[in-house]
């Protein structure tokens, strides 16, 4: 079961740093005059 | 203070006074500080530790190589986003605002409840996890005997002592939180440092960390692995703190998304190692499983009984800082959902103190709240003495799930509210996932449901049946005041600039 548990841990790591450079990514990026902040509706019930 | 971060806080002010409300907590944590608080509650040197023994009774020492991973990476996927959410929607009440303006206010209300109900399970296992290592310590020191009783009331001092931190300030518990997140590298480092060179025995060949169908339950290899899974799980609970303390936060559209990210990240691979090493150093599986702490049963098997004591104090340590977290995290939770006058005597828990620039009523509700979970535990145990599950195991199930529905049901109503266009594009914030976002979300749902069922069935059905009685008590509290009157955050965006700035103007007089 050794290398089940090795690409176990491969594949986690791997998921946190393609979602961590992804992120990252967008994060640079980012452009705020494209933005738009979602408040909600007021009648929103 | 500098230009940079003038700027930086007066744009940070912007954003939330368009959700309606003022400044009024003291912006102050920067980016480590934000990750430290969750990292701080993840607290790897308590959950991991504190049911060790509970993961090692049902899983074998496969549960620490499969299990601690198998949970990580789906923890990671929540997380991810979680973070995704902060980003977009960047206030304190984080799931409860997100779920309300997402969905429904009802949403909202049922998501703040459902929340504040892990969060006592959370600051109440913590501090009792603490408790209940610190007690025998203590006893032995001052020569009396532990008991359930002495483990109540030093819960209760320990209790006090973190309302009081809390109250002094943000700045004070934001140290301590900084201070802790190197305390728990500084300590898996030790303890890994001491059992490579200065174990008495061999360590086991490394595939024994993956060895998988041996159980000390009486249940088949399959069902005790996963109720074996609460250990990791709830190791992973409570990183919705850096979206608690959003808007304590500078820059928090990035900085605390990346703080609810890294925290559980870097946890799974501190707590991957030290697990790895403690494990590896087992002489005697079978006879670990059956001590009072297994951890400690190792480290002393391994290390010896003085070296067993050092690291028994360092964790004690270790729980005494997630309890502290764990309390402002859940005080700032407390603090929001009572500003939208979603508790009963909201105006009391949504005051700020002038002086600390702290939610000091919310703080010492938190605590009352807390004791009396415990409480109602230890009454149970002294009216029918010959119940079988642990305080521990009661409270850490009832955390995880308390916490993980109310994680699960912003993550729903986000894809809802995407399906039907109402959330778009131009609404995420600068941390987001593109077009990974919906699996991801997906993935995180599925994981959500499964483990919730996971966490209440036997031997932990009494937290179950505790988590159904609070739900109905919320049924009747819906249906008979909060359906009416309840305007959720939606009623402060009425708010008026004017009223924004008289609200703020008393925390800079």
């Amino acid at each position: 079961m050794l290398w089940l548990g090795v690409i176990l841990i491969l594949i986690t790591i791997g998921v946190a740093v393609a979602i961590g450079y992804r992120a990252n990514e967008n994060v640079r990026k980012f452009d705020e005059s494209k933005h738009e902040s979602f408040i909600g509706s007021k009648s929103n019930s | 203070m500098k230009p940079g971060k003038e700027h930086q806080l007066f744009e940070d002010k912007k954003d939330l006074n368009k959700f309606g409300y003022a400044q009024e907590l003291l912006r102050d944590m920067g980016g480590f500080s934000n990750f430290s608080i969750s990292f701080s509650i993840i607290s790897i040197l308590t959950g991991a530790v504190s049911l060790y023994g509970h993961g090692l009774f049902y899983g074998g020492s496969g549960m620490m190589g499969f299990g601690w991973t198998i949970v990580a990476l789906f923890v990671i996927l929540i997380a991810a986003s979680m973070s995704e959410l902060a980003s977009a929607i960047p206030t304190a009440g984080a799931l409860y605002h997100w779920a309300a303006i997402l969905g429904s206010k009802r949403w909202g209300w049922y998501t703040a409840w459902i929340n504040l109900i892990g969060q006592i399970g959370i600051v109440a296992g913590i501090d009792y996890s603490f408790s209940l290592f610190a007690d025998p310590l203590l006893a032995s020191a001052f020569g009396y005997s532990s008991t359930e009783t002495t483990t109540l009331i030093l819960f209760g001092i320990t209790l006090l002592l973190h309302g009081t931190f809390n109250h002094i300030g943000i700045r004070l518990v934001a140290r301590l939180n900084d201070f802790s997140a190197w305390y728990h590298i500084g300590v898996v480092v030790i303890l890994v440092g001491s059992l490579v060179f200065f174990s008495r025995h061999e360590l086991q060949p490394l595939d024994y960390l993956f060895q998988v169908g041996q159980t000390f339950s009486d249940k088949p290899y399959a069902i005790a692995f996963l109720i074996g899974l609460l250990q990791a799980q709830w190791t992973f609970t409570g990183y919705d703190a850096s979206a608690h303390t959003i808007e304590e936060t500078i820059n928090p559209r990035v900085r605390a998304a990346w703080g609810i990210f890294t925290s559980v990240a870097f946890s799974f691979i501190f707590g991957f190692i030290m697990l790895a090493f403690v494990t590896l150093s087992i002489k005697n599986a079978a006879a670990a499983s059956e001590a009072d702490n297994a951890f400690i049963y190792v480290i002393s098997e391994a290390l010896g009984g003085t070296f067993g004591s050092v690291v028994l104090w360092l964790v004690t340590f270790a729980m005494w800082f997630c309890g502290l977290a764990s309390i402002t995290s859940f005080s700032r939770m407390l603090y929001a959902f009572s500003r939208d006058k979603g508790m009963p005597w909201s105006r009391h828990w949504a005051e700020i103190s002038r002086k600390y620039r702290t939610p000091a009523k919310a703080i010492w509700l938190v605590i009352i709240l807390s004791f009396a979970l415990a409480l109602f535990d230890y009454m149970i145990k002294t009216i029918n003495p010959n119940t079988t599950y642990t305080t521990l195991a009661f409270l850490t199930a009832v955390s995880v799930v308390g916490l993980y529905v109310a994680y699960g049901i912003p993550l729903y109503l986000k894809l809802r509210a995407e399906a039907n266009g109402l959330f778009q594009k131009k609404h995420y914030g600068p941390w987001s996932l593109g077009n990974w976002s919906k699996p991801i979300n997906v993935l995180s749902l599925i994981w959500i449901v499964f483990i919730c069922v996971m966490m209440v069935i036997p031997p932990n059905e009494t937290a179950g049946y505790a988590l159904i009685g609070m739900f109905v008590v919320l049924l009747i509290m819906d249906v008979a005041y909060y359906k009416k009157h309840f305007e959720g955050p939606q009623a402060a965006l009425g708010t008026s600039d004017e009223e924004i700035k008289r609200q703020e103007a008393k925390f800079t007089e």
